[in-house]
């Protein structure tokens, strides 16, 4: 198992599969630690706020999924690392059911795939798993279906109802 | 003596005679020479110089300074590099902007200096800047206009000048924007379905009147679909949605639809998504200012819609705690990254004109603030932001589809405290596909990476060039200019836009572009040309195959890559075994530096990679500038000039080749601190040389009307010629008298502190260039050593007679030269001398 994948190895290709309540994801543990820098340690002063409990994710709610950089930074630094982890990994389907991603920029893509290895260690051909093909295979599309109730215009479920904003939705 | 090559004939045949000698020393123009053995040489060559120039104006003239910016008492950290800007006078205002000259220290923000001829005070302002990486030296390139493109390997920045500002307002930004690392989170929302009583259109929009009260997401903006209309040109195809342009009314609302004036009845009014596959969302910072958009979010995962809404909310996973005075940050369920260090944080609920950058990150749940927060706030959702961002883009996909095409925009306003006004929030009601609105044809631009922070620049083919990156030492980077289509390609770097040499552990350090090719030097002994056209590349299209690199045969590497130049006559550089060479790409490359080889060999071993080099070019001046640090020096502090006038008028034609002894490349020295040297234009289009050093910045070559903060600087000046006699050393000479000609009246030269010295060298008791052996030194001092005033074709201070009690006898005499100090035009034209030849033994 790759060491940046999250949460247990059967959590792989199996996150947000199947119909009905998917995208509520529970916090699990940490994962591992991403490349560090930046000035200095510790700050001085007070001990940072405790951070709260993690909440549960509403239902109807697809959270932000982060992918990031991991593995020897090689000497490039940590933004031009990130920025290429997201180009490579935008695309494809995250694993864990934390639903981040992350990846050695400077690696192999064969150790973003679920897919089953060869012989010993070798890596089949091949891409990972898209977010597209997870879509198209009906395994990993977020969707959300409001319990069935009459059929009336207030249905909006209340949870995280957004702020009203203006659209800016543009015309073409 | 006319020509400065010494007759070889004079080496075949040595004057034998007897008797009284008169030579004319003239055209002393042949440059400092501390490699031919000296007792070969000719006056025409410098056996020792310090401030002097010539040229083919065939006089030796002293260096003239002046300072044009005043730092601060000698000792405090030089000015480490120093970039000559000439921004256009934009057509929209007249606003006549001046040159400016942008420089660095090694501990201090940069700072602009307008260079304005004749302006009498100005105020350089530092540029602000949070992180404490930004110290030079900076190696610049201006692609455009507005932007100045700098690295200095902590930090990869840009210089974007507002041409619209007097004085010009220059923003210190980083080098194109980062990708947003998360992708959007989506929230799905019940659609609304409406009964339409009566629809009519006139003038092309038609007005829905409703059965009930228009449902809360049928607003100014939605997307909304008819259908059931009995007129059927009043309802919207599939794939399509109308935007709501107004609600006139509780229970009415308008959109656009292209038709004659008719009304009708029925039907249904949906604001709601419905897809069968999935639409997938990504995102994208923009500046306006700029004109440029990063590559996009990581998407999102596709959202099978079923008759909803989405609010799409660009925040990162996880929420955030602060509290009050305190710098630390915790998170829930975050993934703080590294790569935030240097940009700004966005707290849900801060709304206030509070600046919160990021200093560092200790973990995925716990980073520090540049400033202790101001306010308590717990499980707020955030955003991390490039301060140069102004806008967002949205992109969605089809249904089922893989493009992402922009469908909304929105200005982002760091100081707003929720999401929807800050613009970090959209609502998508559309029921559409593409190419329907809102769906625009603008598609991701993946490409828009930003490069990877290097030491170096280099512009090839209208793309920027960045090496010496710490963790691709034998590679560089290059802009794209195919794949960004919206944007700036030259704050973007495809990732893939990337060539690496077969230099083994050494490291890229050097490239000059020629017109043949792009020269690259390792700092070992490599060297390379580039040929054909850099394309981007992509995993679909990996155009790279048009260029073409080849191992040139010299073992030829590049000691700094600040000390290489293009010129007009070839490029030129300061090779890593210390020596100055010259590559035309028609000739195997030449090195020039031999007569100051003495000199190149004592640079500071630890310092060699900071020596500078630029090519001067001013009125008569065509100069080539090298500064380096010499023994121990931790700056540069010896400026060494190449006269390419005369390299181009005296080498074999075309070759560049030298016997040394008679024809050289011609050097000048300057003994003066300057860590960093340029050529820097004024208001007048006027070429200066600049130097850079602990006091501030330099004019080197400085002539009266010139700007200067303050008065010309005194400068200690002199030039030893090589020796006369030299043809015939078996000869025994006395020199009788020796008259100094300049380019002032003899009656001044007391006043102005003229000296000259007469150093005598027998081969039975003292050798020429054995260092500590300077022979018998008489000195002639005007109106010490020979009178006061002048008498017509007798006397003069400019003439000394020798003999009695200043004897002046000997094989050799080396005749030196010491100019006033004081501010002028001080010009040493020659010598006439008179000896006698007594007997050969």
């Amino acid at each position: 198992m790759p060491p940046y994948y999250m949460g247990s190895p059967s959590a792989l290709g199996s996150a947000f599969a199947g119909g009905g309540q998917q995208g509520g994801t529970q916090p699990i543990g940490q994962p591992s630690q991403p490349i560090q820098s930046g000035p200095g340690g510790m700050a001085a002063g007070a001990p940072p706020p405790a951070p709260p409990p993690a909440q549960k994710t509403p239902p109807n709610v697809l959270k932000a999924q982060d992918v990031r950089a991991t593995g020897p930074s090689q000497g490039y630094d940590p933004q031009y690392l990130q920025n290429l982890a997201t180009t490579i990994g935008g695309m494809f389907q995250r694993p864990g059911v934390s639903g981040n991603l992350q990846l050695n920029p400077l690696g192999n893509l064969s150790t973003l795939t679920s897919n089953p290895q060869g012989f010993g260690n070798a890596p089949l051909p091949g891409l990972p798993n898209t977010l597209l093909g997870g879509a198209l295979a009906n395994t990993n599309n977020f969707r959300y279906y409001a319990p069935a109730t009459p059929a009336v215009a207030s249905t909006v479920p209340k949870v995280n109802t957004p702020t009203p904003v203006v659209n800016k939705l543009e015309n073409p | 003596m006319a020509s400065r090559r010494r007759p070889q004939s004079e080496f075949d045949a040595t004057q034998a005679g007897i008797g009284p000698q008169i030579e004319t020393l003239d055209s002393l123009i042949g440059g400092y020479n501390g490699y031919v053995d000296p007792s070969v040489l000719s006056p025409q060559f410098w056996a020792a110089c310090s401030n002097v120039y010539a040229g083919q104006f065939q006089t030796i003239r002293r260096a003239r300074w002046a300072p044009i910016y005043n730092y601060g008492a000698p000792g405090s950290t030089p000015v480490a590099s120093a970039f000559s800007y000439n921004p256009p006078t934009p057509g929209s205002a007249a606003l006549n902007l001046p040159p400016y000259i942008i420089f660095d220290y090694t501990n201090s923000p940069t700072q602009i200096l307008p260079y304005t001829r004749g302006l009498a005070t100005f105020s350089p302002s530092p540029l602000f800047y949070e992180l404490n990486v930004q110290f030079g030296p900076y190696m610049r390139f201006s692609p455009v206009p507005a932007f100045i493109m700098q690295a200095n390997g902590t930090v990869r920045s840009k210089l974007f000048a507002n041409l619209t500002a007097n004085p010009i307002a220059v923003a210190i930004e980083f080098w194109g924007i980062d990708a947003p690392d998360s992708s959007v989170q989506v929230t799905l929302n019940a659609g609304s379905t409406a009964t339409i009583t009566t629809a009519v259109r006139t003038s092309n929009v038609v007005l829905v009147t409703l059965s009930g009260t228009r449902p809360a997401n049928l607003k100014i903006g939605a997307y909304v679909n008819i259908a059931g209309v009995a007129d059927t040109t009043f309802n919207t195809a599939a794939g399509v949605a109308a935007q709501v342009i107004a609600v006139p009314g509780t229970t009415q609302f308008t959109y656009a639809n292209v038709g004659s004036n008719a009304s009708s009845t029925g039907g249904t009014a949906t604001v709601q998504i419905t897809k069968t596959v999935g639409r997938s969302y990504s995102w994208a910072w923009e500046n306006a200012s700029t004109g440029h958009v990063s590559a996009p979010s990581p998407a999102s995962q596709y959202v099978k819609y079923t008759n909803q809404t989405g609010t799409i909310d660009c925040i990162q996973p996880g929420t955030i705690s602060v509290a009050l005075g305190n710098v630390l940050v915790s998170g829930t369920d975050t993934q703080f990254s590294p790569a935030w260090v240097g940009r700004r944080l966005w707290i849900e609920g801060l709304g206030s004109t509070d600046v919160y950058d990021i200093a560092g990150v200790q973990s995925p749940t716990l980073l520090t603030l540049a400033e202790p927060a101001s306010f308590n706030g717990a499980s707020q959702r955030f955003q991390v932001v490039d301060f140069q961002s102004t806008d967002i883009r949205l992109y969605a996909t089809g249904d089922a589809a893989s493009v992402y095409f922009r469908v909304a925009r929105n200005a982002f306003f760091y100081n707003n405290p929720t999401l929807g006004s800050a613009g970090l929030e959209f609502v998508d009601t559309a029921n559409s596909e593409p190419p329907n609105q809102p769906f625009t044809s603008e598609i991701a631009q993946a490409f828009n990476v930003p490069p990877p922070i290097g030491q170096f620049l280099q512009d090839y083919q209208g793309r920027i060039l960045v090496y010496g990156v710490a963790g691709a030492e034998q590679s560089f980077f290059y802009s794209n200019i195919e794949t960004t289509l919206v944007g700036q390609p030259p704050e973007s770097f495809a990732p893939l836009n990337q060539v690496t040499l077969p230099i083994g552990d050494g490291s890229l350090n050097g490239m000059a572009n020629l017109p043949t090719g792009l020269i690259i030097w390792s700092d070992r002994q490599d060297m390379f040309k580039l040929t054909g056209l850099l394309t981007d590349n992509s995993v679909a299209n990996q155009y790279q195959l048009a260029a073409t690199i080849q191992r040139l045969p010299y073992r030829i590497g590049c000691a700094s890559a600040y000390a290489t130049t293009v010129t007009s006559l070839g490029c030129f550089w300061l090779s890593s075994d210390r020596e100055v060479w010259l590559f035309t790409d028609h000739y195997a490359p030449k090195n020039v530096g031999k007569p100051i080889q003495d000199i190149l060999n004592r640079i500071n071993g630890d310092r060699i990679a900071f020596a500078k080099m630029t090519n001067y070019k001013s009125g008569d001046r065509n100069w080539l500038e090298l500064a380096v640090a010499l023994d121990g020096s931790e700056t540069n502090n010896k400026l060494c000039t190449l006269d390419l006038d005369l390299l181009a008028s005296n080498g074999q034609a075309s070759y560049f080749t030298f016997d040394m002894a008679t024809n050289q490349p011609t050097w000048y020295l300057y003994d003066i601190n300057c860590e960093s040297v340029i050529s820097a234009v004024d208001t007048n289009s006027v070429q200066h040389l600049v130097v850079g050093n602990s006091i501030g910045l330099t004019d080197a070559d400085w002539h009266p009307g010139y700007y200067t903060v303050s008065a010309e600087v005194n400068v200690v000046a002199n030039v030893t010629l090589h020796a006369l006699g030299n043809e015939n050393p078996e000869v025994v000479k006395t020199m009788n008298w020796l008259r100094a000609m300049t380019n002032q009246l003899p009656s001044q030269y007391i006043t102005q502190v003229w000296s000259f010295a007469v150093l005598t060298y027998d081969d039975d008791k003292t050798v020429l260039g054995n260092p500590g052996n300077t022979g018998n030194v008489v000195n002639l001092v005007p109106g010490t050593q020979n009178p006061t005033g002048v008498r017509n074709l007798e006397y003069s201070p400019a003439v000394f007679r020798l003999g009695s009690t200043r004897f002046v006898k000997g094989r050799r005499f080396q005749i030196q030269a010491n100019f006033p100090t004081v501010p002028g035009l001080w010009e040493l034209r020659g010598f006439q001398v008179h000896y006698t030849n007594l007997v050969a033994r």
